[in-house]
Formats: structure tokens, sequence, C-alpha cells
């Protein structure tokens, strides 16, 4: 057997380096100062630029599901909207202008007119077109007059009245000149005066003169004395609205 | 041979491999979540909402009006052609009175509505019957407004208290062409 003859060799450094060894050390601390940069980075890059992306994604998805709801509880609610319509064209209002809906209702402005002017004065003639209702009325007295009108102004569909002839129809029809006065001022009296001056008719004859064949006039009702023009301006159903909206 | 990377190789490695991270987040992260969102824009929703949501109001006012139309007996915008059935409706209404006269005057149309023009001349036996005629013509099924009124006594020398009364009104007849089978007699 062939003996080795190999001379081992043994380290011949003796020595430590110990500064190489402190600077791997440093080496690895920046090494780990950097990777915890690193992470730093990551965690930023993955919190703005995915985790908030994501999120913006989501949060549009919701919205868009809410939107999407909303329109169909909408669409589903408003099914009915041409059963709606179709009734509306029999029983709405919509056929009709603002002139046509201003007007106001005939029948209580008759109403108006016969509760306060009956039993002061007797009605002639009513005319009514528009909102205005003129009126040729006769009274005892002028006094009655301004009652009526004090009456129908104190009404609540009522917006303005005006009287514009008061006439004595005793002083043989001179009229009183037309003033045009506004309701809020009392009509041109002086009916009264005359009317005392004139003999109304029934009153006994004077004395001297044949007595006529009326005797049964006496027993009538003495015919009124004063007779009037008015127009009563009625409040338009809009307008009604409109104040009852801004209170 | 070993090969030593230098800073600078490291560094250019470093930069590419963020070069190539922030294309593949951009291609594979950034356009998708972008489309994304696109996709999911709501102008067009919103713009069907607001049609909606004007549509939801506009039910409402119309079932109120109509609400309130039929309680107040406002009556019934008739189909066109309807002249007879106003006629006859007249007729009920009139039947108290006497010599009546009803002069009808060619409807007119205006989109979808039509307007009958009907002069309307009776003799009331008082001014209580008078006021009753006009009330029930007010309150008339089919939906007309009276435009004119006059009233005065028969007797020039009467009030419209002591006896008959002269009755002369313009009413207006509403009818709807929605869903009528004619529009012939149209002025």
């Amino acid at each position: 057997m062939k003996r080795a003859s190999v001379t081992k060799k043994y380290p011949s450094k003796t020595r430590i380096n110990l500064v190489a060894q402190e600077g791997k050390k440093e080496q690895n601390v920046t090494a780990i100062a950097i990777f915890v940069l690193f992470l730093v980075a990551l965690a930023a890059f993955t919190k703005f630029m995915v985790i908030d992306q994501m999120a913006k994604v989501n949060a549009a998805e919701a919205a868009y599901q809410s939107a999407e709801d909303q329109l169909t509880a909408l669409k589903t609610a408003n099914a009915d909207y041409a059963e709606v319509r179709a009734e509306y064209t029999r029983f709405g209002n919509s056929y009709m202008t603002e002139n046509e809906l201003s007007l106001q209702d005939r029948a209580a402005m008759l109403e108006v007119i016969d509760q306060k002017l009956s039993g002061r004065t007797g009605i002639q003639n009513v005319s009514i077109s528009g909102n205005v209702a003129s009126l040729s009325v006769t009274a005892d007295t002028t006094g009655d007059i301004s009652a009526v009108v004090e009456a129908l102004r104190a009404c609540d569909i009522v917006s303005f009245v005006n009287v514009s002839v008061v006439t004595n129809s005793e002083a043989g029809g001179k009229e009183e000149p037309a003033k045009e006065a506004p309701a809020e001022e009392t009509p041109a009296p002086a009916e009264e005066a005359p009317a005392e001056e004139a003999p109304a008719e029934g009153e006994t004859p004077a004395e001297g003169e044949e007595p006529v064949a009326e005797a049964p006039a006496e027993t009538e009702k003495p015919a009124p004395a004063v007779e009037a023009h008015m127009s009563i301006t009625f409040v338009s159903p809009l307008t009604a609205k409109e104040t009852e909206v801004q209170e | 041979m070993k090969h030593q990377l230098t800073k600078t190789h490291i560094i250019g490695l470093i930069f590419l491999v963020v070069i190539l991270l922030g294309l593949f987040y951009y291609r594979l992260v950034y356009i998708p979540i972008q489309e994304r969102i696109a996709a999911l824009n709501t102008d067009d929703i919103q713009a069907e909402i607001d049609i909606e949501s004007a549509r939801a109001l506009q039910i409402r006012r119309m079932r109120e009006e109509i609400e309130q139309n039929k309680s107040e007996n406002s009556g019934e915008i008739a189909v066109y052609d309807n002249q007879t059935n106003a006629m006859i409706e007249l007729d009920t209404i009139l039947s108290g009175v006497e010599n009546y006269q009803l002069a009808f005057q060619t409807p007119v149309a205006a989109e979808d509505a039509v307007r009958r023009n009907v002069n309307i001349t009776f003799t009331a036996p008082s001014y209580a019957r008078a006021a009753k005629v006009i009330e029930q013509i007010y309150d008339c099924k089919y939906r007309c407004l009276i435009t004119g009124v006059n009233l005065s006594p028969e007797d020039d020398k009467e009030t419209l208290q002591d006896g008959s009364v002269e009755c002369s009104l313009t009413v207006t007849f509403y009818e709807t062409l929605y869903g009528a089978e004619t529009k012939d007699g149209l002025g």
C-alpha cells in the first residue's frame, strides 16, 4: 500500500481581521435600512395606488347600484303614467287657459249679489263678464246703496266695488253727476233732499186738488227713490291661491 | 470566472426592475381600474332619474288636480263629439224654465282641446230659479265654464226679485280629442 506522502497544509493565517468583520455589519444594517425603506415605499404604493383605487371602484359600483335601484323604483312608481295621463285629459285643468282659470265661480258671484243686495235694494239688471258684475239697482235712499257697498266690500271674494251713477228717480230722472267714484268713497248723496221736496207717489194730494181715483195706491209699497249703477270686481281664484301660498 | 456586479450595474438593474413594475402596474392595474370607473359613470342614469322624478312630480300634481276636480264636481271633459250628450244634459237642467234656446257655435280645437261655445237664453219664474239653473250648469257633469251672464226682469218695470227673469248665458263646453274617433265638424 502506497503511503501517502502528501504533506498536510495548515493554515498559515494566524490572525483574524476584525476590521473587515465590522465592515460587513455596517453593510447589513444598510441593507436592512434599505429594505425597510423599500417596505415603506411598497406599503405606500399599495395603499395609494392599489387599495385606494380599488376603493374608488367599489364606491363607484355602490353609487351605480344605488342609482340603478333608484331608477328602477321610480320607473315602477311611474308605471301608471299613461293611465293617469288618460284620466287627466278627462278631469284635469290642462285645457283651460290662464284667463279661463282666473274666472270666479258664477254661482258664488250671484250668491254674494243676492245675499248682500236683497232686502235693501231691488236688482234691475245683472251682467257678468270676466270677474266684473255690472248691476243696476234701486233703493229707498242713498244710505241703502252705501250700506250695500260696505257689505259687498266685506266679502272675501270681492276685491272692489265701484258705484258709477246714482239717480234720484223721483226728481224726473235727473242724474247725479257720474263720479266714477271707487267704493271706498261714499257715493254722492243729495238724493234725500230732493226726495223730500218731491212728493212721493201715494201721498195725499194737495188741498184743493181733485181726488184722484188712486186710493188703492196708498196701500201699495212706495216706489224706490234712488237708482244706482255699480260694478263689483271679484277676486280671481288664481290670486286667492297665490295669497294662500304666500301665507 | 466570477462576475462582480458594480454599483452602477445594481442601480441600473433596480431602475429597470422599477420601470418593469411600473409598466406592469399601469397595464394590469391602473388601466383596468380606470376603465371600470368609467364604465360605472352614472351620468346617463342620473339623467333618466331626473326625467322619472319630473314625471313622478307631474303624476302627483295630476292626481291632486283630478281629486280636487272630482271633489268639486267640476265635470268630465268628454271625448269629442259630445254635443248630443251636452244637449240632453242642458235639457234636463232647463226643464223647469220656459222658452229656453240653445245656440251652439262651431266647436274650435286647440291641440287636443275642443271648445264649444253655447249661448243659452231662458226665462225663469224667479231669480232664485235662474240662479239655481246657473248653479246646475256650473256643476254640469260635462266640463263647462260660464263666461257671460245677463239677468234682467221679464217686465222692465220690475226688479229681479219681483217676478220672471230673463237670463242669457255664454257657456263654453270643453271636449278632448284624446281618444276621439273623428275630428269632423271642427272649426
